[in-house]
């Protein structure tokens, strides 16, 4: 997939709001603790998706030279 | 070096078994979806529920998602079973798209929420869409989707999708594992929905029962119930010319948690804590309760309601009642919801509907959009039916029965609607604004109408009333019962406010009808001076004749009832929404009404309002600087009372 595309999935998915609830909102919601602890997890879960492969090849690599032989 | 997002796996898929598909779909559920619907409310869980509790309610969730993970991977084995017959080559990547692909789309969608509630929490919610952006977004989506699948494919999609959850599954052994541990190790208790079977041999009694219905935000400039002439609320304004009609009620807050659980314990939000819509009480205020002491004292205590704020699951006080019913509604997400508060010390019943907010909020509706879901006939049939059931236990009564109408959404059954708004506007729910939402001065014209459709719903519930009061009297029944008639908290047509919660205490939000019969009472009579809704419990165990509520925030106005003077006291009413139960008292607002002087103190930036009542019932005029001294008196009795809380809290409220 381009870079284009995959912008564009992006900024339309950032565009999909929550509907407007005919209830209470919680005004406690979005405070600090979201705030961080929001990009923390996107951060964890794009990695997972996208640097799987590379970050298992590092730990191997990390073990290999700690130990000196291979872990496969 | 970099992988792309679709150069980890090739087709073909694997064959789709059961096991792995159930793996596959929880994983998806634990790792994904209910993190993403978990972290936006954390902060607001966390102001009433210590750490501990909440990480154990979320290891439930996880736990529980194994029932929806089951279903989804049976109904993908079905899939694959009838797709193998009719077209071989393709059986592997159907049922796996039939899994994964809703499961993406799910996911992507709370992640886009997240993304964007977390862009308006750090801009400090400064963010604003026109209407005509969510159907743009779908537009485009879809379009990139379809890109997206011709681009790469959909069997590429799929095993990429595929291939990443199944590469997490071990994260997801030990986040169960753990969950399991905590839930064993921390258990939450079990609160059945069948009532309490009557103690063995009861002793016969003399006692009257009690009978308290509440009707969910009734405001009482709109109910008008101590005019004979009522045109709103008729049946119950007849009813409160044989009993004690009080024309200045004041409830504790301005929402259902804060004001019910204030009727139930005679303490003040400042108290017992229940400050946030989804909160319940603080620990040691829920002993403290009108049905705690009935109960011990012999009585049987009955609470039904179609509102699950308004309930002792809610609460937490549901140790308390022999039954705890939730009535049936229209909406389709309650029966969950419901479930849940099999566990009602948990929060659950809050994460649950969380979990599918993704529907919107429409899509839990079973019923037509032009008709509410909720229907008082259902709690007052809900009430027979715990009276036929009662009929031969010789325990004295309480029942407590709360509906939701007129609650919004403003959409009153064919009976009342159309009275006062013609037909043509504000028909369905979608027509209707959002509740609890600040106006501009220009939507005046139409939050009048809604009033007017509000008052339609008056109507309907009044009549709904009045039918089974009639009933109850032609039962027999009335006569040995106490009846109280009373609301939640009121609703706001004005001051740029539309519905109920938030800060504001203004008249409108805090002042509705109280009606109370006593038994075999005929004489009526109407009271002019302002009582608070933490009378309510003291009362009621005045006239039961048993101990009183030792550390009750009112009295008992027993004399009022029985037509002799009491000396007048102040009345309160407070907003403490962002305040959090484990942090000292610092913001929030509390209002004082001493006659007709009515004072409203904002903690976090102390300024100090002051109006007159008798002279500014709109409240438009502050008179504070040209009455410093009676501000100044008034705001030290706020104060005072702030101080006591601080010294209650998390001390014991009963011997």
């Amino acid at each position: 997939m381009n870079q284009f595309l995959r912008r564009v999935l992006l900024c339309t998915l950032a565009l999909l709001l929550p509907t407007a609830a005919h209830a209470y909102i919680d005004p406690n919601a979005g405070g600090m603790l979201f705030q961080l602890l929001a990009p923390v997890f996107a951060a964890v879960v794009g990695a997972w998706l996208f640097l799987r492969r590379w970050i298992t090849e590092l730990i191997k690599a990390g073990w290999r030279w700690l130990t000196g032989r291979s872990n496969s | 070096m970099v992988d792309g997002p679709f150069q980890l796996v090739s087709p073909p898929l694997p064959r789709l078994r059961l096991a792995e598909a159930f793996w596959t779909a929880l994983t998806a559920c634990v790792l994904l979806w209910i993190p993403l619907t978990i972290l936006p409310i954390v902060d607001g869980l966390l102001v009433y529920v210590p750490g501990l509790d909440v990480v154990r309610d979320v290891g439930l969730l996880m736990l529980l998602a194994a029932l929806p993970a089951l279903l989804m991977a049976l109904l993908c084995a079905l899939v694959s079973g009838a797709a193998s017959r009719v077209w071989p080559a393709k059986a592997a990547l159907i049922a796996w798209s039939v899994l994964l692909l809703p499961l993406l789309a799910i996911g992507l969608r709370q992640f886009a929420r997240l993304l964007w509630l977390w862009a308006q929490a750090v801009s400090g919610a400064g963010l604003q869409l026109p209407w005509t952006a969510k159907p743009v977004a779908a537009a485009l989506v879809l379009a990139a989707a379809s890109a997206l699948f011709w681009r790469v494919g959909w069997p590429r999609v799929v095993a990429w999708v595929l291939n990443a959850l199944q590469a997490a599954r071990r994260a997801t052994y030990v986040v169960l594992l753990l969950a399991l541990g905590l839930a064993v190790l921390h258990p939450a208790h079990f609160k059945g929905m069948a009532s309490r079977e009557p103690q063995a041999a009861p002793q016969a009694t003399q006692q009257p029962g009690i009978l308290v219905i509440t009707l969910d935000a009734v405001a009482a400039q709109d109910a008008d119930v101590c005019n004979p002439a009522s045109r709103t609320m008729p049946r119950l304004a007849a009813f409160a010319r044989g009993a004690t009609c009080f024309a200045r009620f004041y409830t504790a807050s301005n929402f259902t948690t804060a004001t019910t659980s204030t009727i139930e314990t005679g303490l003040l939000p400042w108290t017992h804590f229940a400050t946030q819509p989804d909160s319940t009480m603080s620990a040691n205020s829920r002993p403290h309760s009108l049905a705690n002491v009935l109960a011990r004292a012999g009585w049987r205590t009955h609470s039904i309601t179609d509102n699950l704020l308004a309930s002792p699951r809610h609460r937490g006080t549901w140790p308390n009642f022999d039954t705890a019913w939730i009535s049936r509604t229209g909406l389709a997400i309650t029966p969950l919801r419901d479930i849940a508060t099999l566990l009602p010390d948990t929060t659950l019943p809050r994460l649950i509907p969380a979990c599918f907010a993704f529907l919107g909020s429409t899509g839990g509706w079973a019923s037509d959009p032009a008709d509410s879901p909720y229907r008082s006939e259902a709690v007052y049939a809900d009430v027979d039916r715990l009276l036929a059931q009662e009929r031969d236990v010789r325990q004295p009564q309480f029942v407590w029965a709360h509906t939701l109408p007129p609650h919004a959404p403003y959409l009153p059954p064919p009976s009342t609607r159309h009275r006062l708004l013609p037909a043509g506007e504000l028909e369905r729910w979608g027509d209707l604004l959002p509740d609890n939402i600040d106006y501009a001065p220009a939507q005046q014209a139409l939050v009048d109408k809604h009033r007017l459709r509000y008052r339609e719903s008056l109507m309907a519930a009044d009549i709904a009333l009045g039918d089974w009061l009639d009933r109850f009297k032609q039962s027999g029944a009335m006569d040995h019962y106490i009846v109280v008639i009373s609301t939640d908290h009121g609703e706001s047509f004005s001051a740029g406010f539309l519905g109920h919660a938030g800060p504001r205490l203004h008249e409108a939000l805090i002042r509705g009808p109280l009606v109370v019969r006593l038994p075999a009472q005929t004489q009526g009579r109407v009271v002019d001076e302002p009582v608070s809704q933490a009378d309510l419990a003291p009362t009621l165990l005045d006239l039961a004749g048993v101990p009183a509520l030792p550390s009750a925030d009112g009295r008992s106005i027993r004399a009022l009832l029985e037509g002799k003077p009491l000396a007048p006291v102040p009345v309160f009413a407070m907003s403490m929404e962002h305040q959090s139960r484990f942090q000292p008292l610092g913001s929030g607002r509390f209002a004082m009404i001493d006659g007709n002087d009515k004072l409203v103190l904002r903690l976090g930036s102390g300024q100090a309002q002051l109006f007159d009542l008798a002279q500014d019932p709109e409240e438009l005029h502050d008179i504070a600087d040209s009455m410093p001294e009676r501000t100044r008196a008034m705001r030290s009795v706020i104060e005072g009372g702030l101080l006591r809380a601080e010294q209650r809290r998390g001390k014991p409220l009963t011997p």
